[in-house]
């Protein structure tokens, strides 16, 4: 991985938000055809609370390099022809109220095994944007450390290699959540204040090629490209009404949860992956749907927007040779009516399609 | 895709113990609770409003709307209270105004329900629709007993929240649709990822507003 806020990460950078100060008029440049503009009186506010908030600093080893920021991006390479970026945003919502974004991403790329990870913090719970940092890091560090050791001792497409992926994911979610409740104990808080969704993907080098293994607790999305298509992969965990979410990491069912969802798909022709969080689901809804119209719009640059969107600044290509933070984060600054959550992209993609 | 909305309905007792003063203080006191709901974009972005009333019979004045197009009709107290008509009609209009879920779109956000009333029903089907509007967890509701006729516990068999308002001057009113705005604008505030079938979070109510345990 290449920790955002690793000063020693290759290449890192920073956004302003690109909300205006409040009350500026707006100037969108591109628009798809919106009938419903967004309201006006939105404000940009500091986070007032600790981001730690009553966590005590030991039970978080990541914070000795870590600087809370709205928005933020990371780039990395994988082997091969692999590049990665990924992108967080503070939601209006949480800029208009002072509170920190609550969406966090991570991911780690070893010689032969990868593991990517997105986390969205539930909105109901007081300290879930630690849950969702706490979770997103421990996650890829733990698979991928658990799946190195492991990889020389499973077969190619082995029975046992599925079922050591389930455990390992299964018992890192387990220590997770079992470490989210600690850390609750010690802030004299609930482990359901520190409820988050998990997004997990790992990639393998393989005598063939590569496989990927996909998990999912919660919503969000999950989504594949090959050349010629786009699919998505899994479903999201959701209820009779927007927002609604079954299961969380830390609760009881969380390690199980991940376990069972894990599944397999081949690598071969695969171009494109991506893990978002609800804060791009839900906009680009139904994903299975809008998940080729996304990776479209981050490869070519978007020339024309989805009908509702308003872009106030157009994003040119951000799949590229060199992966494109800044353009990354034009494309977050999307804005659509009612649609003010937090968003978090992560790309794993070949620059060539061919 | 459609835009998602936050339904609000508010379903106001207009039977004829609600007549004079307390009418009006219910009707001036929805006005300030709109004006102070359009003053936060949150909530402007994602709250649509319906009124319904009751008394012999019960009718939506203004069907699930924009709350920046939402105008608030002129309407008169008289007649008996018939909760069962009310709840009837809330079931079956939320059946038709509230998207949920589904492979091709995204639902709404779960609707928020103010039911207020001063008096027992006087109808006898009003268990029958509290019993399935309860069933159906298909909205929170928070639900006020007004005066000192209000009575709490027919209130708790349709919804776990029931506040309790004994006084029915203006000023109460006025402190009643002040909680319904800030109620309102604390969940556009907070619409998000949530663990499925979980209340929400109330701010506290106002002096003279007590909730039943």
């Amino acid at each position: 991985m290449s920790p955002p806020d690793d000063p020693k990460a290759p290449v890192t950078s920073t956004d302003k938000p690109a909300d205006p100060p409040a009350g500026a008029p707006t100037a969108p440049v591109l628009k798809g055809g919106s009938v419903r503009p967004t309201s006006t009186g939105w404000q940009i506010k500091e986070p007032t609370e600790d981001w730690a908030g009553p966590v005590p600093p030991s039970k978080l080893p990541f914070l000795s390099d870590f600087h809370y920021q709205d928005n933020y991006q990371a780039v990395g390479s994988g082997w091969a022809d692999w590049k990665v970026i990924a992108g967080t945003r503070r939601g209006r919502m949480h800029a208009n109220a002072g509170t920190h974004r609550e969406d966090a991403f991570a991911f780690e790329l070893g010689k032969d095994v990868a593991v990517f990870a997105v986390c969205d913090g539930a909105g109901s719970s007081k300290y879930s944007r630690v849950g969702s940092e706490f979770t997103a890091r421990r996650t890829v560090s733990d698979i991928l450390g658990a799946v190195t050791k492991a990889l020389s001792s499973w077969s190619a497409g082995s029975v046992e290699k599925a079922a050591g992926l389930k455990r390992i994911v299964g018992d890192s979610v387990q220590q997770i959540c079992a470490d989210l409740q600690t850390i609750a104990a010690d802030a004299h808080a609930e482990p359901r204040d520190f409820r988050c969704t998990l997004l997990v993907v790992i990639q393998l080098k393989t005598m063939s090629g590569e496989e990927f293994w996909y998990s999912q607790v919660g919503d969000g999305f999950i989504g594949a490209e090959t050349v010629d298509a786009a699919e998505r992969w899994g479903t999201s965990d959701s209820g009779d009404f927007s927002g609604e979410v079954g299961c969380f990491v830390p609760d009881s069912e969380a390690p199980a949860n991940a376990a069972n969802t894990l599944t397999q798909k081949d690598g071969a022709g695969l171009v494109g992956l991506v893990l978002a969080s609800d804060g791009i689901e839900d906009p680009f809804f139904p994903v299975k749907k809008n998940v080729g119209v996304i990776f479209r719009q981050l490869r070519e640059g978007l020339n024309q927007p989805l009908e509702d969107f308003v872009y106030r600044d157009a994003p040119g290509p951000v799949l590229t040779e060199t992966p494109s933070t800044a353009d990354l984060a034009k494309w977050l600054a999307f804005e659509k009516r009612g649609e003010n959550d937090d968003r978090t992209i992560l790309v794993l993609y070949r620059a060539k399609k061919s | 895709m459609a835009l998602r909305s936050l339904p609000v309905y508010l379903v106001a007792d207009c039977s004829g113990s609600m007549a004079g003063s307390a009418i009006e203080s219910v009707k001036s006191g929805m006005r300030a609770a709109h004006a102070e709901m359009m003053g936060d974009p949150s909530t402007v972005e994602v709250a649509f409003i319906s009124l319904i009333t009751f008394n012999d019979s019960a009718t939506q004045l203004i069907p699930l709307t924009d709350i920046a197009q939402f105008n608030f009709p002129d309407f008169q107290a008289g007649g008996r209270t018939n909760l069962g008509a009310a709840l009837k009609l809330l079931i079956e209009r939320m059946d038709i105004e509230v998207a949920k879920n589904s492979p091709e779109q995204k639902g709404d956000w779960k609707p928020l329900v103010f039911l207020f009333t001063d008096g027992a029903p006087t109808d006898t089907d009003w268990p029958k629709y509290a019993s399935d509007l309860k069933a159906k967890r298909s909205c929170n509701m928070i639900a006020l007993a007004a005066g000192e006729a209000g009575d709490s516990s027919v209130l708790k068999q349709i919804t776990e929240t029931v506040l309790v308002m004994k006084d029915m001057g203006p000023d109460s009113f006025k402190a009643f649709f002040k909680f319904v705005s800030q109620s309102v604008k604390q969940t556009s505030q907070k619409v998000g990822t949530t663990p499925g079938g979980s209340g929400i979070t109330l701010p506290p109510p106002p002096p003279g507003i007590t909730i039943v345990p």
